[in-house]
């Protein structure tokens, strides 16, 4: 059973600066009312979402003030995770968050690799050893049958690290063992897990240089294995950190363990998820639930309430996701002004975050009922909301998988350029991601420059 | 100038009384020039083209699907040179005429016929062979050589044979290039004050918009204050300064437009002081890109996720083309740029650079609708260069002007000029740099002409694989960046305003209008 404490959100450090002047919300936001329809969700639901219940000035001004929250909403994890040190359920939440980060780089870069080299898409002078990456992006994308027939076939290569790299590989494949930290070649040279820290790679990207087959150069490649790597070790700290580690890897989508734990402040605060049930909302969406009983059983979730008349067994309802996104933000925000007695201009920011949730929610939900055309638009839709400095990596970096798993490195370019050097080891994403989007707009003849 | 930017913000409001509930109008950078997609010079008629007109394969905007509203199926012929496309039923021209597969023929013809002095129709001259009508409904293209992937190639505009009784020679002033029949989602009109939209149902097109009215944009305070007065519903192009305002208004949304847009100054190498390299490296250093930023665009020196970008060659920082070794020149270094005006001869008197006993004044231009999208830009250039001791006149190009004489290589009396490019998924720059000489520079502005440079784009043109086409076009950024033909600006991220009561925008990247069927406007 999920329920929020405000035991612990009481118990949060207080300081005094103000966190939205990061944000560049003025005085003249304040006065901008919603216009959307009435919204009619139930007091008590408003009630136990974070936003409402962090209203109040005398506890707002605390939160926000909080050096490590300052930093979280600036994304910057290195000074969160210093910040919140000694508090086990935001340092679980921030690894886990880093985590995501490196996943979904990572979920770029192996798309890339398969767009780029599968069978139908090889092309003169590929690199041999590209059959390496694509056995192991493979492997990490859960196709053990196509790594198989890929993997432990480049003892001669010329390049000494895919020689070892692969033979490490091979071993796992065989062993038939579940991916896992441990259990993956230790390219990125990680030490063990230790909460708090934000290791680097010991190797920095390209990790390689493979030569062509045609003429003497080479092409400039990373092992996606060291993504990986990265993605295990901030897992298992979310985990070993305590508080909802296993809960929050499992809202990444992940099950690394309990999720049954007691969600507080820590969990919620400043997240796009506005109450305990959410999270659990969250977590089942995709599980082996039906539409009918994934909403009946959740019926303590605002972002459930929300979406319930938006989905069907078969699709979700573009404008009544978008609808009920803008009627959520608008009720919180009612509420926060009535319960704080005073309007703020930090509220709106904050409601605004309800939105997303509602929104991400409803993604997640089209990929569920397989609803592609209403996934994509709110896909579009979210990153459209996505504004400076509250510029969500894990979902942009999301965004950029999804792009190419569709071959549409363009905007992942932008995407992952705009993060590449929020944490270390991102950049080696970069080099499949180039090599695909060369590939593509070769692909494509001819284009003139206009003015 | 105050009182005249009060009488248009007025005059906006004005019009919002009489045009609200009428029709939809959007504000553009500026008119197109013309709705010919074979001549298509600028991003505003490529986008008034895909509004009229249909491109044979498009990639979805929403999940990047290669797909066709006018083909039904495809599939490969003749060992993999030649393709078959089945085309749909139901389809006609604006004027009610049937859409068949000799337009696709007669298409690819018109493109292939040398008299034609398109620059787009040369661009894709090298992929085709030719094109056999086999009935009504279906068209073989013939490839001139095996292509992957090769339904990329055929994102081009459809043109209708019957419209130029199958004459595919097709010069610039014909009536097309106001009048187009097309089919697209709408019929166009071109005149001398906008271009009216209208739709037009179709078996492939269903737009629920009835009518739309595109209108030059000027001041863009004038034109966000329409935009909140509702006498128009949208603007294309929000300059960043105007975008806090819009954003702030439950009334507007900001949508982006995925351009890869770059800006650069443009150097007169063949002007007797600028023809030295020296000259040139040291106007680079001159120029305080952090300082014209933030005066012309309102980004702060700090400022993180800026919606502009420095950058040091001809590609975005995201480009898999940009050479990352090549630093930006964000801030001036008066001092090294004076060592290099005295090593190239330049003599500075009464505070005045001279060159061979001459004071240096520069004749500076912007390209017109640039002025208003990076205001004030022109004027920062010039102060920048004058407090350096060079004197300037400062011109604005109209856009005629531009497509008359800058992209002919005709504006010599120039030393300097403001501008921007924009790239699709191709990233083509050989228009821009290779010396013009058999089809090829056909963009180059000053007629700047390298050897190095040349050999650099050769390597491209001929790489056989990606990675050396990459090493051609890093080369070629190092190259570039030591030459100085361009003093290269900056990335500058392109943000639409709509009102909120145009509904189910979605904006795709480059062409703009592809998803037009979806938008709706109820007020």
């Amino acid at each position: 059973m999920l329920r929020i404490s405000t035991v612990v959100f009481q118990n949060m450090s207080i300081a005094a600066a103000c966190l939205f002047t990061v944000s560049g919300c003025g005085e003249s936001q304040v006065d901008q009312v919603e216009e959307a329809a009435a919204p009619t969700f139930d007091v008590a639901l408003l009630d136990s979402t974070w936003p409402v219940m962090v209203a109040a000035p005398s506890v707002l001004d605390g939160l926000v003030g909080d050096l490590g929250w300052q930093a979280y909403y600036g994304r910057d994890y290195a000074t969160a995770l210093e910040a919140f040190k000694d508090d086990p359920a935001l340092s679980a939440r921030i690894h886990s968050e880093i985590a995501a980060v490196y996943r979904n780089a990572l979920g770029i870069q192996t798309g890339s690799i398969i767009e780029t080299y599968k069978p139908e898409e090889t092309r003169e002078g590929d690199p041999i050893e590209t059959g390496y990456l694509l056995g192991v992006s493979y492997m990490l994308d859960s196709d053990t049958e196509a790594a198989g027939q890929l993997l432990g076939q480049f003892a001669e290569s010329s390049v000494e690290m895919v020689v070892e790299n692969d033979a490490s590989w091979l071993a796992i494949v065989t062993s038939g063992q579940e991916l896992a930290g441990g259990a993956l070649p230790n390219i990125a040279g990680l030490g063990p897990v230790e909460v708090g820290s934000i290791p680097s790679p010991v190797i920095s990207a390209p990790h390689f240089q493979l030569p062509e087959t045609v003429g003497d150069r080479t092409v400039a490649a990373s092992d996606p294995t060291v993504l990986a790597q990265l993605a295990f070790w901030h897992q298992s700290a979310a985990e070993i950190a305590g508080g909802n580690g296993g809960l929050h890897n499992a809202v990444w989508g992940v099950n690394t363990g309990d999720v049954s734990g007691e969600v507080t402040l820590s969990d919620l605060f400043l997240g796009p998820w506005m109450n305990a049930a959410d999270l659990s909302f969250i977590v089942d969406i995709g599980s082996e639930i039906s539409v009918e009983a994934l909403f009946a059983e959740h019926a303590n979730s605002i972002i459930a309430v929300a979406l319930q008349g938006c989905v069907t067994p078969e699709s979700v309802l573009l404008e009544c996701a978008q609808e009920q996104g803008s009627m959520v933000k608008t009720a919180v925000l009612n509420r926060m002004n009535e319960v704080a007695d005073v309007e703020s201009a930090d509220y709106r920011d904050l409601a605004q975050l309800a939105q997303v949730g509602v929104i991400r929610a409803a993604i997640r939900l089209s990929d569920m009922v397989g609803d592609v055309r209403s996934s994509g638009l709110l896909r579009i839709g979210a990153l459209e909301n996505e504004r400076p400095p509250t510029l969500d990596p894990v979902f942009q970096l999301a965004m950029a998988a999804w792009d190419v798993g569709n071959r549409n490195p363009r905007r992942a370019s932008e995407l992952l350029h705009v993060h590449e050097d929020r944490l270390a080891g991102l950049d080696s994403a970069r080099y499949s991601l180039d090599a695909l989007n060369l590939r593509v707009s070769r692909d494509a003849g001819a284009g003139l420059p206009m003015h | 100038m105050g009182l005249t930017r009060n009488t248009l913000v007025a005059l906006g409001a004005f019009a919002a009384i009489f045009t609200m509930g009428q029709s939809l109008s959007f504000y553009e950078e500026s008119l197109p020039t013309t709705m010919n997609p074979l001549y298509a010079r600028s991003m505003v008629d490529n986008r008034a083209q895909e509004l009229v007109m249909d491109r044979l394969y498009f990639h979805s905007p929403i999940n990047n699907d290669l797909t066709s509203r006018l083909v039904s199926q495809w599939q490969m012929a003749q060992g993999g040179t030649a393709m078959r496309l089945t085309l749909n039923d139901g389809i006609t021209w604006h004027d009610g005429e049937a859409f068949s597969a000799n337009d696709v023929c007669f298409t690819i013809m018109t493109m292939l016929d040398e008299s034609n002095p398109s620059p787009v129709a040369a661009q894709r001259r090298g992929d085709f062979t030719g094109c056999t009508v086999e009935d009504g409904g279906t068209a073989l293209i013939s490839f001139a050589r095996i292509f992957h992937n090769p339904r990329s190639r055929l994102g081009f505009y459809i043109l209708p044979a019957h419209v130029f009784n199958g004459n595919t020679s097709i010069q610039p002033d014909n009536e097309f290039a106001s009048h187009p029949i097309g089919t697209g989602p709408v019929r166009g009109n071109r005149g001398r004050r906008g271009v009216a939209f209208e739709r037009v149902q179709n078996g492939h097109h269903n737009a629920r918009i009835q009518r739309m009215s595109l209108q030059e944009g000027s001041d863009p305070l004038v034109q966000v204050r329409t935009l909140q007065n509702n006498g128009v519903q949208g603007i294309i192009t929000v300059p960043p300064p105007y975008r806090v305002d819009v954003s702030s208004s439950d009334e507007l949304t900001l949508k982006s437009y995925d351009l890869r847009s770059w800006w650069f100054v443009a150097v007169n190498t063949n002007k007797s002081a600028l023809s030295d390299t020296r000259v040139r490296q040291a106007l680079n250093l001159i120029i305080d890109r952090t300082e014209l930023r933030q005066l012309s665009i309102g980004v702060g020196p700090e400022e993180e996720n800026s919606p502009c970008e420095f950058i040091s060659g001809p590609f975005v920082q995201s480009s898999s083309y940009y050479n990352r070794a090549v630093e930006v020149v964000e801030r001036a270094n008066i001092g090294e740029a004076t060592r290099l005006l005295r090593a190239a001869g330049l003599r500075k008197v009464g505070g005045t650079w001279h060159h061979n006993g001459e004071p240096v004044r520069l004749r500076i231009g912007i390209k017109a609708s640039l002025d208003i999208e990076a205001p004030d830009l022109l004027s920062q250039i010039g102060n920048q260069l004058d407090a350096a001791g060079f004197g300037r006149q400062e011109h604005k190009i109209s856009t005629d002007e531009w497509n008359r004489l800058a992209l002919t290589g005709q504006l010599d009396d120039y030393d300097l000029i403001v501008g921007k490019w924009s790239f699709g998924l191709v990233e083509d720059v050989d228009p821009l740099f290779h010396t013009r000489a058999g089809g090829r520079g056909s963009l180059n502005i000053f007629n700047y002409s390298n050897e190095q440079v040349d050999g650099l784009l050769d390597q491209f043109l001929a790489s056989r694989t990606q990675t050396a086409a990459q090493d051609a076009y890093h080369g070629l950024h190092q190259a570039l960046a030591d030459d100085l033909p361009y003093l290269f600006l900056w990335k500058l991220d392109t943000k639409s305003a709509w009102r909120t009561d145009v509904r189910g925008i979605t904006v795709s990247a480059y062409y703009y209008w592809t998803e037009f069927d979806s938008w709706r406007y109820n007020p």
